[in-house]
């Protein structure tokens, strides 16, 4: 089974995840999320779409191929994402 | 290899767990490994690798690599850097595997031109099958042993009790399997399994049920079995006593005669020559010499059943007919498995059948073998003949029955094959058709004459609840009468109960029983044992194709990846639904186009297979194909002209299905290009449980040698013109009509009707006289979905409005004070109207 996920070697640093302020209010502190580029095909996107409702880890959704994720949340992401898609694989074993 | 070696990994642990090897075991091995490879210097650098729970490669280097400085310690004189090498090497693969390690084995000098591996521990056999003897040896392992696993160079097979039954029953005896092993084996036979197969050879076999002039002998050519069983007080009883006029005490005890041979008992369609060049091995090609060649004509030949007949008299005794069934049970017990056998030369009583093959009909050189088996001994052995779809099964049945001359029911599946196999009769030999009758819920024919040939289904015979007066009158023909010979097609897809029921309530003296495919999912294959016999042969697939005897198929499975929008509706949905997805997934559907464009354009015939008939129905339409459905294809028809397959779903991991349905293609008449002349394509939605079943079902096809390739982008794919569904918007008008569809569209074969008669999941030729499109199409669904109420086009946006409108006269107060004033004066203007008159 190939592994589908896999993280871009240089792993982007997302720190300008900044909301949208209303005019004349002054933001006191800048809020950053630490975030990991997903390189994915498009049946992967969704099952992490999925996944996400239960447990929100998607920080930007770019487009088929690319999502941004939490960095601290990729460890199991990708273990969950295993144990998913190992459902459809036939082994002698089971 | 791995695949075999992870099997045996499996099989081992499941049938011998108890059977770890202790500490010190393995000392010993460690000793006999040095005794194989000396030069071996003294000293303690033997130190034994501890067996890790995990085979992990990182450690593995580490541990070589300390083994590396552990040796430039030692005093290395003598030893070459290469012999330094291969101890490290042995060391390393003793760790990898472990139990399995068998390197302590003690190879024959002479063992390169010997051919087989025989595990000591669970008698699994490997056998190289590019060795100069392997045909020999193929023929030798498929009379003791389970084919396991067949591809082109190593085969896998298993000794098991039945495969060691089946083998005495053929007539072959303990101590020439046990010295044929023993001589191709690399090694020296271990006890377990010289122990393992005197075991079960022993009793087997040394005892048979024997019909001769209508009365039922218990014969054995060893008389103190006899003597034995007699001992038993229910066999005892079921004995009668014939009157003796010898006073020898031997004639005393039981009658003796002659030992049948096979004499000038000729199975037809063979010719004489032709059976002496293929029981006769081609001698100088075995490394063995001629004297092992002469002991594989005597245990592997055609001719090898005469083996029977060192011993020269047959004891017997005569028991009750109406205790048989109890003499078998107690023998059964007592194991003394009794072998039944119809010495159909010598029935005076049931009439002779005038039947022989047509002088043109010849038949192939593995379907005499397969004969050979059951006729070795000149009379008719019971058992269970296995040949792949389309490698003349039906023809092998008709020679058996015109070996035996008796008369003859055959039965099958559906009334479809009913019909197949009464005008197959007709084609091959000279039976004519007032000698052949058919029993269908249509047709209650009797045979005009003494004797002939009835055609039936399992549950026509089986069925004891509501039978039409006709069917009664028929059945009573069917059991009041003797069979010589029943012949059972199909035998695997049977449900054990109706078996026992057909077994039972018809008395024939020998049966035979064809399949393709002797895998059951449920394992019942211990109850066709019982109740038919042992396999008696079962043939190589990867042979047959080679020798060109069924078509040489190329299969593929062909990976569709979903698209974005239907595998977002297939994680949300739990249901049978899914299904319906990964079904009609648009890429499935352009894959499907592609392929039936490209094997058109070769001018091959295709077949599209589909368990669901939703799915197939929207196949066919939007390509604009014929269709025909009913769960029609996958024992019962013969499309004989199909070269192309292509199934778009393959619910379920039935091995047996898809081994089936690859049969639909295996009678493809071989042409004169080159490679393969058929192709199997499994269309398979990526990432989802399709992937699962499909590698399962392919587990039995892939052991028979047949080798399935990944395509995960057809060449061309994209270019093709008007190729379906290839903008997104007509994929989500796709998704939304499969959406709509009912759940019960998502079953399997919705319109699966079987007439009486017919096995569940076979349709008899009612319901698909040709292809077509269906005139009419008949569902059931509420009225909203009749009337298109389920239909995207229709949508309810405020049903609470409805409600308040059937609630019906709208009361004041929900009205508007501007008409409060109207309804009131309304009103009054009423009363008044009613008071005037």
């Amino acid at each position: 089974m190939v592994t589908y996920v896999r993280a871009s070697p240089p792993r982007l640093h997302f720190n300008l995840l900044v909301p949208e302020l209303p005019c004349g209010l002054v933001y006191r502190s800048m809020k950053a999320i630490k975030g990991v580029l997903l390189i994915c095909d498009p049946a992967v996107k969704q099952i992490l779409l999925m996944m996400n409702e239960k447990r929100s880890f998607i920080i930007e959704d770019l487009d088929d191929h690319h999502l941004v994720i939490k960095a601290d949340e990729e460890f199991t992401v990708r273990k969950d994402l295993e144990a998913e898609l190992e459902k459809n694989t036939y082994s002698l074993e089971n | 290899m791995s695949i075999s070696g992870k099997r045996m990994a499996e099989a081992s642990t499941s049938l011998q767990p108890s059977k770890r090897l202790r500490p010190d075991d393995e000392y010993l091995e460690v000793g006999n490994e040095d005794n194989v490879f000396p030069p071996s210097p003294p000293g303690g650098d033997n130190a034994y690798v501890p067996r890790g729970a995990t085979i992990n490669l990182g450690a593995l280097t580490r541990k070589l690599a300390e083994a590396n400085r552990h040796n430039d310690n030692q005093p290395t004189t003598g030893l070459s850097a290469l012999e330094l090498h291969r101890r490290q090497q042995d060391k390393l693969v003793s760790h990898i595997f472990q139990e399995h390690d068998y390197s302590w084995l003690h190879l024959k000098p002479d063992h390169q031109s010997r051919p087989l591996w025989i595990s000591p521990e669970d008698g699994h056999i490997i056998l190289e099958a590019f060795s100069p003897i392997a045909e020999q040896a193929q023929d030798f392992l498929t009379a003791i042993s389970e084919p396991v696993s067949r591809p082109s160079m190593i085969h896998e097979y298993k000794l098991t009790t039945y495969s060691l039954y089946a083998a005495v029953s053929v007539g072959l005896q303990t101590e020439d399997i046990i010295e044929v092993l023993n001589r191709l084996s690399k090694a020296r036979l271990s006890d377990s399994i010289v122990t393992f197969i005197r075991s079960c050879t022993l009793s087997y076999g040394k005892v048979k049920l024997v019909l001769k002039h209508n009365k039922y002998f218990v014969e054995s050519s060893h008389p103190e079995t006899l003597q034995h069983l007699l001992k038993d007080p229910t066999i005892r009883e079921a004995r009668i006593i014939s009157q003796q006029t010898d006073n020898s005490i031997k004639a005393a005890t039981f009658t003796t005669s002659k030992a049948p041979t096979r004499g000038d008992l000729r199975i037809p369609g063979t010719k004489e020559p032709d059976q002496k060049q293929d029981g006769e091995p081609k001698t100088g090609t075995g490394p063995m010499g001629p004297s092992d060649s002469e002991l594989f004509t005597s245990v592997v030949g055609v001719d090898a059943d005469e083996i029977d007949e060192d011993d020269d008299d047959v004891h017997a005794f005569e028991i009750k007919d109406e205790k048989i069934d109890d003499v078998k049970k107690r023998c059964n017990q007592l194991e003394y498995p009794m072998l039944e056998e119809y010495d159909f030369r010598n029935d005076t009583v049931n009439a002779n059948l005038d039947i022989d093959l047509k002088p043109a009909t010849v038949i192939r050189p593995y379907q005499e073998t397969s004969l050979s088996k059951m006729f070795g001994n000149g009379r008719a052995r019971s058992g269970i003949i296995v040949l792949p779809c389309g490698a003349g099964k039906t023809l092998v049945g008709i020679t058996a029955a015109c070996t035996i001359k008796k008369s003859c029911l055959v039965l099958c599946t559906s009334s479809v094959s009913v019909m197949q196999w009464k005008q197959q009769f007709m084609q091959w030999s000279n039976i004519t058709d007032r000698q052949i009758a058919v029993f269908t819920a249509d047709q209650k024919e009797k045979f005009a004459g003494e004797s002939g040939i009835v055609v039936s289904t399992y549950s026509m015979v089986a069925n004891t609840h509501n039978r039409s007066h006709d069917a009664k009158k028929m059945m009573d023909f069917l059991t009041s009468r003797e069979w010589g010979f029943i012949l059972l097609d199909e035998v695997h897809v049977v449900p054990a109960a109706m078996f026992r029921r057909v077994i039972t309530t018809i008395k024939a003296h020998s049966k035979l029983g064809l399949t393709a495919t002797l895998v059951r999912e449920d394992d019942k294959i211990t109850d066709l044992n019982y109740m038919i016999g042992p396999k008696l042969y079962e043939a190589n697939w990867m042979d047959l194709a080679a020798k060109g005897h069924i078509a040489n198929v190329q299969c593929a499975e062909v990976w569709c990846p979903m698209t974005p929008e239907f595998y977002h509706e297939y994680l949300k949905e739990q249901s049978r639904k899914r299904m319906l997805l990964y079904c009609m997934n648009p890429n499935k559907f352009q894959s499907c186009q592609f392929l039936i464009k490209y094997h058109e354009d070769r001018g091959d015939k295709i077949i599209v297979f589909s368990d669901n008939v939703y799915a197939l129905e929207a196949y066919a339409r939007r390509l604009g194909k014929l269709f025909i459905h009913g769960g029609v294809g996958d024992t019962s028809i013969d499309l004989p002209e199909a070269t192309c397959l292509i199934q778009i779903s393959s619910h379920f991991g039935s091995r047996r299905q898809e081994a089936q349905r690859l049969g639909r293609i295996l009678r493809a008449k071989r042409r004169n290009d080159e490679g393969f002349n058929a192709f199997f394509y499994s269309l398979v939605s990526k990432d989802t449980q399709e992937m699962y079943y499909s590698t399962k079902r392919q587990q039995f096809l892939i052991d028979q040698g047949y080798a399935f390739k990944v395509i995960t982008h057809l060449e061309g794919l994209d270019t093709l013109p008007d190729l379906v569904y290839r903008t997104k918007d007509e994929q989500i008008e796709l998704l939304q009509s499969v959406l709509v569809a009912n759940d019960s569209d998502a079953d399997l074969g919705t319109d699966i009707r079987a007439v009486e008669g017919d096995l569940a999941g076979t349709v008899t030729s009612k319901h698909f006289g040709q292809p077509k499109f269906p005139a009419t199409s008949r569902t059931t669904g509420s009225l909203a979905a009749l009337s298109g109420g389920q239909h995207m086009s229709y949508v309810e946006q405020n049903k609470s409005a409805n409600k308040t409108m059937a609630r019906g006269n709208p009361t004041a107060a929900s009205r508007h004070k501007l008409f409060a004033k109207r309804d009131k004066d309304k009103a009054t203007a009423r009363k008044e109207a009613r008071r005037l008159p």
